[in-house]
């Protein structure tokens, strides 16, 4: 592998582990924060795709459909945080699986009804059209650059937003003590709603924003969150470090399984995750739960 | 595991009733029959891990379709080969798969077992997913149902529907006084220890992964050998059958039917089955309406219809049928407590 | 003196910077009572969790009978023989009390991989729980839902589910919190029982109880042993009276 070749896959895995990066720090995040596991969190990224093609469609530009397609989603989020989530609060893991697989099923028919089951694209915008050159022959496109630089800046804002504002010192309290949060009078139930529709919209973000590299089809939701399993589980459920690092981890991991491994490309995640687990049963940044 | 007068009745009367089905249905029921009593003894061995030991495997289908999978490699194009080496490459296969899993997935607990699992039947799928050998997302078939021979002589035809009905009849109604023996065994004692508070239970001297370990592996192979019947039913195999759809469905059947009990499964698989069949009758949308039924049954009906049985007979419900919600969860173990002291009761 | 049954040495627990446990080593001798006090905070149930095996220490060494059990896991201290009751009651709620104590009588089984036999049909196990019933004096009680017993009872249980697993030393973390004076009284003649055949090491704030009972004491302040001896050297231990038994008495 030369170095243009190499530094094209490693741009590549970052690009993808920024995007599962959106998927599995919401998903850690209400794991964390609100003691739920989401199995229909990877809905919210096939809805996302799906509005971004629906709104390109209407508005005639990706960005516009993405600047209306955010507080969509956390429309949605929010509703079905009211309306299911709410539900489970206290209830068994068990329950929690199935009342969101349920979920799963009603969104994926829904899809099927408002959509169809055909394959579709989004075109890239026209001035993110272009391509890098890097060598003679090789190129690296300007849209998965920009993919990267904007997941960075959610990452980074994110970060800030945790770290500094009051909010997010309510997130951080509620993923560390969720106990000490209702004892200390925070509207507990305020906090969730609002962890959850924003894990909405990170992960409905990040399909919106991949769907003209991802193209857009029935069951995409399915994949991703798997994917972002693995990567909440290896890097330890509610840490959001963790997730960022199991996201590049396993977006790089994919890249090169892809390249070195053709024939076994798709075990070489679960793999990783196997011997990570092995040592680390809680995940590299994980607490006991 | 106590059971009362009624509930013996109960079960004697539907053994006795899917034995005369048969006779009195037509072919379309008695397949569908096969299929609900398939479905139950697939539900029955995850109600092992879910109902009695306390780990929630949404990955259970792969033990399943796996064994399909063995079952079409081990079956030549030519002609059928012995049910006695099909089976026991089937039963094989799962077991050396469940332990493989298991081992990697008893270390950890709670939601993080729950993902775990998930992600490695995954790893199976997108591995038969992928392989063009065996039919890709296509599936493969298989042509010949396993012989019936001991010492070169045949004893019964599999290929006989009404012959293969009775079978998978013996193979239910086996494999539920299989998991009796084994739930009334001091190692069925353990498991339901683990269940019920696994801090304690390992406190009082038990090395609990182990027999968390051991419990995945029986609970793996009975589902390898429910994905045996499935393949030679249906002649068929497919990335479908080890899907996280269909771990996630047999979760449900358990759920609808009443963790914890062992029937209730089978009623589940039952109820859910001729649900299917009716949903699929009145739209092309009865993903949809399975999705709010599930729903229904999370919100109202958490103990399943054996937990309903139960209630409507006054009966309280078997130990195993109550989930053990946060609120009524055993006192918290020390192992928990890190970073305090407790060292009094201030 | 003989070899203490178990000895730690300079036993060092800490969570992050905290010392919870800090180079604590103490003998206790075999046949005795001792009991472990302290303000709330000192470090004594993380002691006792260390010396279960339910937590590892951080440095320093445990040894039980002169076997090295620094790092052995809960269950094999069990099986060596050190019986655990834990603070806050930590029973099996929806399970019989006598199941509550099968489970314990089970467990000295050689193994419990067996599939075969109902469990029913071990003699050996049954005699032995019902003998933990009765000398936690729950004989009566024996098919009642663990959960449903009175506070005092689920204290009973949580120690006669130790005593169902047959053990020479018990660790008691507080069997009397939370007790009326007349449970206690009952609790406190089960452990004067206890102590004609067992070792006993114990937590316990009932500083009456504790002179009563303690043949051999010890006093931990901030993770450390502020002091140790008999009963009599304790009570009249200045240090002792002011960080402790002086403000400890209002408990």
């Amino acid at each position: 592998m030369d170095l243009a070749t190499f530094l094209i896959q490693v741009l590549n895995g970052v690009q993808y582990g920024f995007m599962l990066f959106l998927v599995a720090s919401g998903l850690t995040l209400i794991f964390g924060v609100m003691g739920i596991i989401n199995i229909a969190h990877g809905a919210f990224y096939m809805i996302g795709a799906y509005l971004a093609f629906w709104l390109t469609g209407v508005v005639g530009n990706l960005f516009l459909a993405i600047v209306l397609g955010i507080p969509l989603m956390v429309a949605i989020g929010y509703a079905v945080e009211r309306l299911a989530i709410t539900h489970l609060y206290h209830r068994d893991h068990l329950y929690q699986v199935l009342l969101t697989y349920g979920l799963i099923l009603i969104f994926n028919e829904a899809q099927k009804l408002l959509w169809g089951t055909g394959f579709h694209g989004v075109r890239v915008p026209a001035i993110l059209s272009g391509a890098v050159p890097l060598t003679d022959t090789l190129v690296y496109p300007h849209y998965r650059l920009f993919i990267s630089v904007v997941c960075l800046g959610v990452a980074a804002g994110m970060y800030v937003a945790i770290n500094r504002t009051k909010l997010g010192m309510m997130i951080r309290a509620g993923a560390s003590n969720r106990e000490m949060v209702e004892a200390l009078g925070i509207d507990i139930g305020k906090v969730f709603a609002i962890v959850f529709s924003l894990g909405a919209a990170l992960a409905g973000f990040s399909g919106m924003i991949g769907a003209p590299i991802s193209s857009v089809y029935p069951g995409m939701g399915d994949q991703i969150l798997i994917i972002s399993f693995v990567v909440v589980v290896i890097g330890g459920i509610g840490s959001i470090k963790g997730a960022f690092v199991g996201a590049m981890l396993i977006g790089l991991a994919d890249t090169f399984g892809q390249v070195l491994l053709p024939e076994l490309s798709s075990m070489v995640v679960y793999a990783l995750m196997a011997i990570i687990l092995f040592w680390w049963p809680q995940g590299l940044f994980g607490r006991r739960v | 595991m106590k059971m009362s007068r009624a509930l013996a009745g109960f079960l004697c009367a539907a053994v006795l009733g899917l034995a005369v089905t048969p006779w009195l249905a037509g072919e379309f029921y008695m397949d569908l029959m096969i299929r609900i009593m398939i479905l139950g003894i697939f539900a029955m061995s995850l109600d092992l891990l879910v109902g009695y030991t306390g780990l929630i495997s949404f990955g259970h289908a792969a033990f399943f379709g796996l064994s399909g999978y063995i079952l079409a490699i081990v079956t030549p194009e030519s002609g059928p080969i012995t049910l006695w080496y099909a089976l026991f490459m089937c039963l094989a296969g799962s077991a050396i798969a469940a332990a493989a899993i298991g081992w990697v997935s008893v270390r950890t607990s709670g939601v993080y077992f729950i993902m775990i699992t998930l992600a490695f039947s995954q790893m199976f799928f997108y591995y038969f997913n992928g392989s063009v050998e065996l039919g890709s997302s296509d599936g493969i078939f298989i042509f010949f149902r396993p012989d019936v021979t001991l010492g070169g002589f045949a004893l019964i035809d599999l290929g006989d529907e009404y012959t293969f009905y009775y079978f998978v009849l013996a193979s239910l109604v086996g494999s539920y006084l299989f998991l009796t023996m084994v739930l009334r065994s001091p190692f069925g004692k353990v498991i339901q220890g683990v269940r019920a508070n696994e801090a304690r239970t390992r406190a009082l001297g038990f090395a609990t992964q182990r027999y968390k370990l051991v419990s995945f592996i029986i609970a793996g192979t009975l589902a390898g050998f429910a994905g045996f019947l499935e393949a030679t039913h249906t002649g068929f195999v497919s990335p479908a059958h080890l899907g996280w759809h269909e771990s996630g469905m047999i979760l449900i059947i358990v759920i609808l039917g009443g963790i914890g009990t062992l029937y209730g499964p089978v009623m589940g698989a039952f109820v859910l089955v001729f649900l299917q069949d009716k949903f699929q009758e009145i739209s092309d949308l009865w993903l949809l309406l399975m999705g709010f039924f599930v729903i229904a049954v999370v919100l109202f009906l958490p103990h399943g219809i054996a937990g309903l049985f139960a209630r409507l007979t006054g009966a309280r419900p078997a130990d195993g049928t109550e989930v053990g919600d946060k609120g009524l969860a055993p006192t918290v173990p020390a192992k928990s407590r890190e970073g305090a002291d407790g060292g009094g009761t201030a | 003196m003989t070899e203490p049954i178990l000895r730690t040495d300079h036993l060092c627990k800490n969570f992050g910077a905290i010392f919870a446990v800090n180079s604590v080593s103490i003998g206790f001798a075999a046949g005795q009572v001792h009991a472990i006090i302290g303000p709330n905070g000192a470090g004594k149930t993380t002691l006792i969790d260390l010396l279960s095996g339910d937590t590892q220490p951080t440095s320093g060494g445990i040894y039980f009978k002169g076997r090295d059990v620094t790092r052995a896991p809960v269950d094999r201290v069990s099986r060596l023989g050190v019986g655990r009751s834990y603070q806050k009651t930590n029973i099996f709620p929806r399970f019989t009390c006598e199941q509550n104590c099968w489970l314990g009588a089970q467990s000295r089984l050689p193994n419990s991989m067996r599939f075969l036999r109902p469990a029913s049909s071990y003699s050996q196990v049954r005699e032995r729980t019902q003998r933990a019933l009765e000398l936690c004096r729950l004989d009566h009680r024996g098919q009642a839902i663990a959960g449903t017993l009175s506070y005092g009872e689920q204290r009973q249980l949580e120690i006669g589910m130790m005593l169902a697993t047959g053990p020479e030393l018990l660790l008691l973390d507080e069997p009397l919190a939370g007790m009326g004076n007349e449970e206690a009284a009952d609790v406190i003649e089960l452990l004067k029982e206890l102590a004609k055949d067992h070792t006993l090491i114990l937590i316990e704030h009932d500083m009456d109880a504790v002179f009563a009972v303690a043949e051999a004491m010890t006093v931990m302040v901030s993770g450390q042993v502020l002091a140790s001896g008999t009963p009599e050297v304790i009570r009249n231990n200045a240090e002792v009276q002011d960080a402790y038994l002086g403000t400890g008495e209002d408990h």
